[in-house]
């Protein structure tokens, strides 16, 4: 009956993933498998859940057939309008959505293909609507990596990016954020910020999960500003940054001047804008967001931005190599736990061809072939993939038709989908790429093995 | 429970004998039964007590008529407890339980006797046997039927059929208070089944209804302007829809949007009369108008609402009710009350010299925020919790208090505690002033907070306050099987305890209400 509804939800999937070049050159990042399901799955699935019927899933020119052909597989419920963007690797987040701004006509959820968790969403849009927020993020827990785990592949040398996320222990609003690169020892905190939020806490284990409930001015403010590129590192901190400024005077005065002056910096108050009877409202309601001081609600702030700290079991985002890994190990530790209500992961495919007697917490995909004489443990293996007789895998992840011919021990390893492993070769915790061959006999630790000439590019 | 008690009341002596008899018979077999195949196995929540030190039995008195209770006496420590069985039970505890405690007669004391036996002979039963359920449960339902009615004392068995029966409704009513289940039942009947996200129901009513389960916006006055507010965007966003009548169609969905907001909590008397006016207006309107038209008057006509029947009449008040603060005036308030915040800042402005003293109650706490803003503009102010109002009552000079409703009989509905403070400030002859504009009135006449009221959450009375130093003792009160927390959120102030009632229209005693009703049109 109304044109509208109250939430959209988008779906970022056109990243390249950036940070784990070895994993995705020749295969695109939204599908990479997670627990044998393309990672688009996870927050397709988390929308689907909090009921959403429908989502706009914004993907590179280069994957629209790959992808829709994969969600067709998916049976999900949930509606998907594929949006294709050209040029996507060029394109930060921001930029994304504002070329798709013309579908969005409310407040809107972003989410990240790669956030892999069991949040109930229904908190943060609560959140939001109690407070009439601008944006409310989700923030988890970054994932605990124990020492036993390896990464497959070369000693990392990248350290973990860190967030700094301050939230005001009183009221749970996010009032700084920050990545910990930006500073070398001290962070500053102004004397008016402490007087505002007296008791605040400044989170460095939290992760900004990407998740993000925008309210519809900042996509026309983001619309007119053509200079954010993306929203986690740009937009957000800004946002976030201007909950502290006034909205300045002349524009509640004066309209007719506000037009005109479009580059002032305080031209975000243009979209900010309150309905005409809230402050009536904020005035005769009893509630107060703080206690210790003589400010108004909300200290007057039209701006205002929600951190909802996610409690769930599980949550990550796998945009690097370490949290790829790390999510296919615990995935069915995680999602079998889950109650029936969540569809489940189907273990072993019906058509897959099993010969092995040897097969411990591994989930096989269709047509995968396994040959008699094998043992698999702890491993994922996607379809079409052929596993020959006397060899060994484990902790491993063997995507779409990957053959690993006889005698060959695979441990801890990623194996790009369409290689080949040859007979009688050792991987010890290494990574490889799309369409490799792996010569037979070699033995190898701790390496990615891809195309020489890639490894330049990257 | 209802139906049961028709059907006691309908019965005949004739036929009352023949279930007696039915349910001799039925015994017999029983205890036929339990000889020879070692029953009966018990409920298991009845198995978590030890049988002996309850012997319960189960008396049911026929000689009044009407109203038949069933009553648990137990016997070891003379307490009578009061089972529901029927709504007529919850009225009055205090007159049952005297019933019993004196006279017994001797058929009682018998009866008593029997009952311990039988709950003897009951647990070495139990000690004996094991399983056997199915057979128990036909038991429990020959029993059943038979059971309401005897002047005979049931065994056990009855024990275990009401055990069973109020398994349909799980745990959750354990903490639930006699007296108020009305209440508890009004707020089940409220559940409105709405998907989470993107319903039909428009996003502003959405976010509003967020916003007043979780007492973002609160107080009768910031709840109708936001209904209000809620509905002209619904009205704005509302589309025909096809082959209905514009206002019809509008009406069936803004009685849904009325429905979910009451579920998220209950409506309140200024946001019914809002939406009585809304309505009368749109019967008002000829069908000939167009849509746009349609939406442009009653956006329209919200406006006036909110600036005539809220805005103006908070201004007239506080004119009329300047003339009553003096210089040198202390002034006490309870709670928050927007309209009360309103006038004295206007007394403020206008220069004149008083004190305030905000007296508080929990678990709101709304007093606070009454503090806090009447504190940044400098008024002279004192903070009190409830508890010492009797200590600070001397020095006070005048009580304003605001209020949610007023009633026809001239009571005025408030946050809980507002009656406190009138009683306490009648016993020390101090004038009561209350402040209420003439759309919160109501046709209802309650004479105790009982009938009607809203049920906060009882957690609410258990959380810690000061900054989590220190866990609330009642912190874990749900583990307790008999501790029940109440958490009403208004109270009914007698007309006798307020001095007079300030409204737009004059300053009149309380008694007067009805009279406002009436010349008030009643459409406003």
């Amino acid at each position: 009956m109304f044109p509208c509804k109250e939430f959209q939800a988008v779906v970022l999937a056109a990243g390249g993933g950036s940070r784990m070049t070895e994993l995705t050159r020749g295969q695109y990042k939204c599908l990479l498998p997670i627990g044998n399901l393309p990672m688009l799955w996870y927050p397709l699935q988390l929308l689907e859940r909090v009921g959403f019927k429908e989502a706009i899933v914004i993907i590179a020119e280069s994957m629209e057939r790959n992808v829709s052909l994969a969600l067709n597989d998916l049976n999900l419920k949930i509606k998907t309008d594929i949006v294709a963007v050209k040029n996507a690797e060029d394109l930060g987040t921001a930029d994304s959505i504002r070329l798709i701004h013309e579908k969005i006509y409310t407040d809107f959820l972003v989410i990240s293909c790669d956030l892999i968790t069991d949040v109930d969403i229904c908190e943060i849009l609560n959140l939001y609507r109690k407070h009439n927020a601008s944006i409310t993020a989700l923030m988890l827990p970054a994932p605990k990596v124990s020492d036993d785990f390896i990464t497959p592949g070369p000693k990392n040398k990248q350290k973990p990016e860190t967030d700094l996320i301050g939230i005001c222990n009183e009221t749970g609003r996010l009032i700084f954020l920050a990545s910990a690169s930006d500073f070398e020892e001290t962070i500053e905190i102004s004397q008016p910020f402490l007087k505002k939020y007296p008791s605040f806490t400044m989170h460095s284990r939290l992760m900004d999960s990407h998740l993000y409930v925008i309210n519809k001015w900042i996509l026309n403010f983001l619309v007119q500003n053509k200079n954010f590129t993306t929203l986690k590192g740009e937009l957000l901190p800004y946002i976030v940054r201007k909950q502290f400024s006034k909205p300045p005077k002349q524009y509640v005065d004066d309209k007719n001047t506000s037009i005109v002056q479009t580059n002032s910096k305080d031209a975000i108050y243009r979209f900010a804008i309150e309905k005409p009877l809230d402050e009536l409202i904020r005035k005769m309601s009893a509630y107060n967001d703080h206690d210790t001081d003589l400010e108004d609600t909300y200290h007057g702030d039209i701006i205002r931005c929600y951190a909802y700290v996610g409690d769930g079991k599980f949550g990550l985002r796998a945009n690097t190599i370490q949290m790829y890994h790390l999510a296919n190990t615990k995935i069915s530790e995680w999602w079998n736990n889950d109650n029936n209500e969540q569809p489940s992961v189907p273990i072993i495919a019906p058509t897959a061809t099993i010969r092995s007697t040897q097969i411990q917490d591994c989930r096989v995909d269709n047509n995968a072939l396994i040959e008699e004489k094998t043992s698999l443990k702890h491993t994922h293996i996607g379809p079409h993939v052929t596993v020959e007789s006397k060899t060994r895998i484990s902790q491993s992840v063997l995507m779409e038709s990957a053959i690993v011919k006889q005698r060959c021990i695979i441990q801890n390893c990623i194996l790009g989908s369409g290689c080949i492993i040859e007979e009688g070769t050792e991987l010890k915790d290494c990574i490889v790429g799309y369409k490799q061959v792996v010569p037979p006999g070699s033995q190898y630790s701790r390496e990615v093995l891809t195309d020489a000439d890639d490894l330049i590019v990257i | 429970m209802t139906n049961k008690k028709g059907n006691i009341s309908e019965k005949s002596r004739e036929e009352i004998k023949a279930e007696r008899e039915a349910k001799k018979a039925a015994k017999a077999h029983a205890k036929a039964k339990a000889k020879s195949t070692k029953i009966p196995d018990k409920d298991p929540l009845n198995n978590n007590k030890s049988p002996s030190s309850d012997s319960i039995k189960n008396r049911t008195s026929n000689d009044t008529p009407e109203t038949v209770t069933n009553k648990n006496i137990e016997s070891s420590n003379k307490i009578s407890v009061i089972t529901k069985t029927s709504n007529t039970c919850e009225k009055d505890e205090k007159v049952v339980s005297e019933v019993s405690s004196e006279g017994k007669s001797k058929a009682e004391l018998r009866a008593e006797r029997r009952a311990k036996q039988e709950a003897q002979r009951a647990a070495k039963q139990q000690i004996l046997s094991e399983k056997n359920k199915n057979k128990i449960k036909e038991e429990n339902t020959n029993n059943n039927n038979n059971s309401n009615n005897n002047n005979k004392p049931a065994t056990h068995t009855i024990d275990i059929v009401k055990n069973v029966s109020p398994k349909k409704t799980p745990k959750v009513n354990i903490h639930e208070i006699n007296l108020f289940k009305h209440l508890y039942h009004e707020r089940k009947q409220a559940i409105v089944n709405v998907p989470f996200v993107n319903s039909n129901i428009h996003p502003a009513i959405i976010r509003l209804g967020a916003q007043y389960a979780n007492k973002i916006i609160v107080g009768s006055n910031a709840r109708c302007v936001a209904f209000l507010a809620g509905v002209k965007q619904l009205i704005q966003d509302f589309e025909r829809p096809p082959q209905a009548d514009f206002i019809r169609g509008f009406e069936a969905n803004l009685q849904e949007s009325v429905a979910y907001l009451h579920h998220c909590r209950p409506l309140a008397v200024s946001m019914h009369n809002a939406l009585k006016h809304l309505k009368w207006q749109m019967t008002q309107f000829s069908s000939s108008l167009s849509d746009v038209d349609v939406k442009n008057k009653l956006s329209n006509a919200i406006d006036t609402y909110i600036r005539e029947q809220i805005e103006l009449a908070d201004k007239a008040i506080s004119i009329t009710i300047q003339t009553k603060i003096s210089n040198g005036d202390v002034i006490l308030t309870y709670g928050y009350s927007s309209l009360i915040h309103k006038i004295l800042l206007d007394a403020h402005t206008a220069a004149k010299e008083f004190r305030v003293i905000v007296v508080d109650g929990r678990p709101w706490l709304e007093g606070k925020e009454q503090l806090r803003r009447l504190a940044k503009h400098g008024i002279e102010c004192s903070y009190i919790l409830i508890n010492a109002l009797s200590y600070i009552m001397p020095e006070v000079s005048k009580v304003f208090l605001g209020a949610h409703a007023i009633l026809a009989n001239g009571s005025v509905m408030s946050r809980v505690g507002t009656a406190q403070v009138a009683l306490m400030a009648r016993a020390f002859n101090i004038p009561v002033l209350v402040a209420c504009e003439t759309h919160k009135s109501c046709e209802r006449v309650q004479t105790d907070s009982i009938v009607y009221n809203e049920l906060g959450n009882a957690d609410e009375l258990a959380q810690d306050y000061g900054n989590g130093a220190q866990k609330s003792l009642l912190t874990n009160w749900r583990t307790k099987k008999f501790l029940n927390l109440l958490n009403i959120v208004y109270d009914v102030t007698p007309a006798n305890l307020v001095t007079a009632v300030v409204t737009e229209l004059a300053i009149l005693p309380c008694t007067s209400v009805p009279v406002i009703l009436r010349i008030k049109p009643s459409e406003i």
